[in-house]
């Protein structure tokens, strides 16, 4: 990086530090800190739910997952606007007439305070865990760029958002989230464009689409149909998987995850709470899917450039035993002339396609051919970098060869103009800082409001619990970077957060969906069914039998069929039950 | 169907409201709030369905354009 670069950089670090603390005034009690005292506009609402969830996993992940697997990772927010129609529908209008702070407060009411602590532990385990993750995925970039400890890149990232997130809670985090997703949108468009400026001559837009689409990048849909076959369950992205799983794990998240329920709650009515939620639901699929075609236009970019052997360029140099180094260097040169052979017919495929009788008898079988060719090729070029990863790791066993959250910001440091490098690492930062903020925000109220303040220190001035308040913000600051230390280990970080989301948001929906829905069932049942199904969920993660977008439906409907039976077996459920149910 | 069920959602919020809530029953809370553009939400539940149908149609053209 550049002078300029760094300028660049922090200076829209300054901005969003001080803009953040700028909009810290006025917190003087709880509900100015964790609600901006409602008052917040429809198109806020929207900013700060898209920020939220579109961390910076999103942006360095995703290009990643379009370039290895293909664009078919959309489909996983296939279910998302349909959970917002629920969630509008059913949720919204509940939090805001129950004036609730957090959406577990309403679970004491329906049913008791155990299963209200239980939901809101599950919450805060995972939430804080996934956080961690979040701090985690910017902080490679830097420690991998500038060659700095990845430990230390970890604490020196969670620090900066600390400041204004403490100081300003909700209004703060809502308001920072507004200016960082302009920026954001901004620079990735800015990105796509010059992925597409920097092909070869005569190499357009189109014909890079058709390059990743006949290297089956472009899967946008996938549909299996023999529900018999394991592969079915298995798939993680396919249009079911992404309508039902996805469903249930949007609904999970938007209706349930208090770091979302948190932010449509400032609202400063249901209208303006279901408009921020229903363009959330409008917008969010059109934002994936241009930034997974990042992704499949960098694959056809790599097919007229050399691609690295691996992507994280820092694992190659670290190989420095002479044996190991002269077998990566062996690895390398058969890489390159591999490289060479897809370059030029990629070329002579682009040339193909541009002859007039591309889509007749002769020019079709010249296409097949080769896209043929193309694809025995890029097996071969993925054995080499399969070999390379194999030396890596022969070199440094604790060494992590996954490179798929790397290809974006390679991209970006090797093709990429002087100040724009800049600001596209301050996207990585800025998009970070949004959900980590807006989590630490929702990880705070919950400890305060459901654990603190309700079983801790009931009575108290309302001074007090500001207070608490950002100490707890600052807790959970800190035990979120220590989690990130560990998340290295987790694969593609994309895919490590929504897995670990996966584990305990049907739990957590079904229990919510109990309360809505099964007016029969008491606390009891519904915190043993609770209780058990996650118990479960975690076997079946374990012994690996459907893919993890299942869980979140598998954990929803079991947690209300068993409550439905701990209502009959527990002592006194049947008696309750009928008398609830009169008819 | 989508108006069943949000009456039956507005039933369970009467109901949770009368059983939570210490709230009075007049407090306005916006819900009948007209929303913009549609004279229910019903229409914007539509819309954003509709929405959804016409980017799985899209996104399919697109894969078999390509492949």
């Amino acid at each position: 990086m550049g002078s300029l670069d760094w300028w660049v950089m922090c200076l829209t670090f300054l901005v969003i530090i001080l803009y953040g603390v700028y909009k810290s005034r006025g917190q003087r009690d709880v509900d100015s800190y964790f609600l901006d005292n409602k008052s917040m506009p429809w198109y806020l609402i929207l900013f700060s739910i898209i920020g939220t969830q579109a961390s910076a996993v999103t942006f360095l992940s995703a290009p990643g997952q379009a370039y290895t697997d293909g664009m078919r990772f959309v489909q996983y927010y296939f279910g998302l606007p349909i959970a917002m129609i629920v969630i509008c529908i059913a949720f919204v209008p509940l939090f805001h007439r129950l004036k609730v702070y957090t959406a577990y407060q309403f679970l004491e009411d329906r049913f008791d305070l155990k299963t209200r602590s239980l939901t809101a532990f599950l919450f805060l385990l995972q939430r804080g865990m996934s956080t961690g993750i979040s701090i985690y995925a910017p902080a490679i970039i830097v420690s991998s760029i500038l060659g700095w400890n990845i430990y230390w890149t970890n604490i020196f990232m969670g620090g900066f958002l600390i400041i204004y997130t403490v100081l300003g809670g909700t209004k703060a985090v809502a308001h920072t989230q507004k200016l960082q997703l302009f920026i954001i949108i901004a620079g990735m468009f800015l990105a796509g464009y010059m992925v597409v400026h920097l092909l070869p001559e005569g190499v357009s837009f189109s014909d890079a689409l058709h390059i990743a689409g006949k290297s089956g990048k472009l899967n946008v849909i996938t549909t299996p149909t023999n529900i018999t076959e394991h592969s079915f369950w298995q798939d993680k992205y396919t249009l079911w998987s992404g309508l039902i799983g996805g469903f249930f794990l949007a609904l999970s998240y938007f209706g349930t995850d208090q770091s979302q329920v948190g932010r449509y709650l400032t609202a400063k009515s249901i209208k303006e709470s279901r408009m921020g939620l229903l363009l959330n639901g409008l917008v969010k699929v059109p934002m994936q899917f241009l930034i997974l075609l990042i992704g499949a236009l960098l694959f056809a970019f790599y097919q007229f450039q050399p691609a690295p052997l691996s992507f994280n360029e820092m694992q190659l140099q670290k190989v420095t035993d002479p044996v190991l180094a002269g077998r990566l260097e062996g690895v390398q040169e058969r890489f390159n002339q591999v490289s060479a052979q897809k370059q030029a017919l990629t070329m002579h495929l682009v040339d193909a396609l541009h002859q007039k009788e591309a889509s007749k008898g002769k020019g079709v079988q010249n296409i097949a051919a080769s896209r043929e060719k193309l694809s025995q090729l890029q097996n071969q070029a993925d054995l080499l970098r399969g070999e390379a990863k194999e030396i890596i790791k022969t070199a440094d066993p604790a060494a992590d060869t996954n490179d798929t959250n790397y290809i974006f910001l390679n991209f970006v440091i090797h093709y990429l103009p002087k100040g724009l490098i800049g600001l596209l690492f301050a996207i990585i930062f800025l998009a970070a800082w949004g959900s980590i903020a807006a989590a630490l925000n929702s990880l705070a109220s919950t400890t305060v409001i459901d654990i603190y303040k309700r079983s801790i220190r009931p009575e108290a001035p309302e001074r007090h619990y500001l207070n608490v308040s950002r100490w707890f913000t600052l807790f959970w600051g800190v035990f979120c970077i220590a989690v990130a230390q560990f998340a290295g280990k987790l694969g593609s970080l994309i895919e490590a957060v929504n897995v670990l989301g996966s584990l305990f948001y049907g739990t957590i929906l079904g229990i919510f969906m109990v309360a809505f829905f099964q007016k029969s069932i008491r606390g009891a049942a519904a915190f043993w069914s609770a209780v058990l199904t996650e118990l479960i969920i975690i076997l079946i993660y374990n012994l690996d039998v459907v893919s993890f977008l299942w869980l979140n439906a598998i954990g929803c409907l079991l947690t209300m069929i068993l409550a439905y039976v701990m209502q009959w077996l527990l002592p006194g459920g049947q008696k309750k039950a009928v008398k609830a149910n009169p008819d | 169907m989508a108006e069943n069920k949000s009456r039956t959602a507005e039933d369970l919020n009467q109901e949770n409201t009368s059983r939570i809530s210490p709230l009075p029953e007049q407090e306005p809370c916006g819900n009948n709030e007209r929303p913009p553009f549609f004279n229910r939400w019903r229409g914007w539940y539509q819309f954003v369905l509709v929405i959804l149908a016409v980017l799985i149609v899209l996104f399919y053209l697109f894969t078999k354009h390509y492949d």
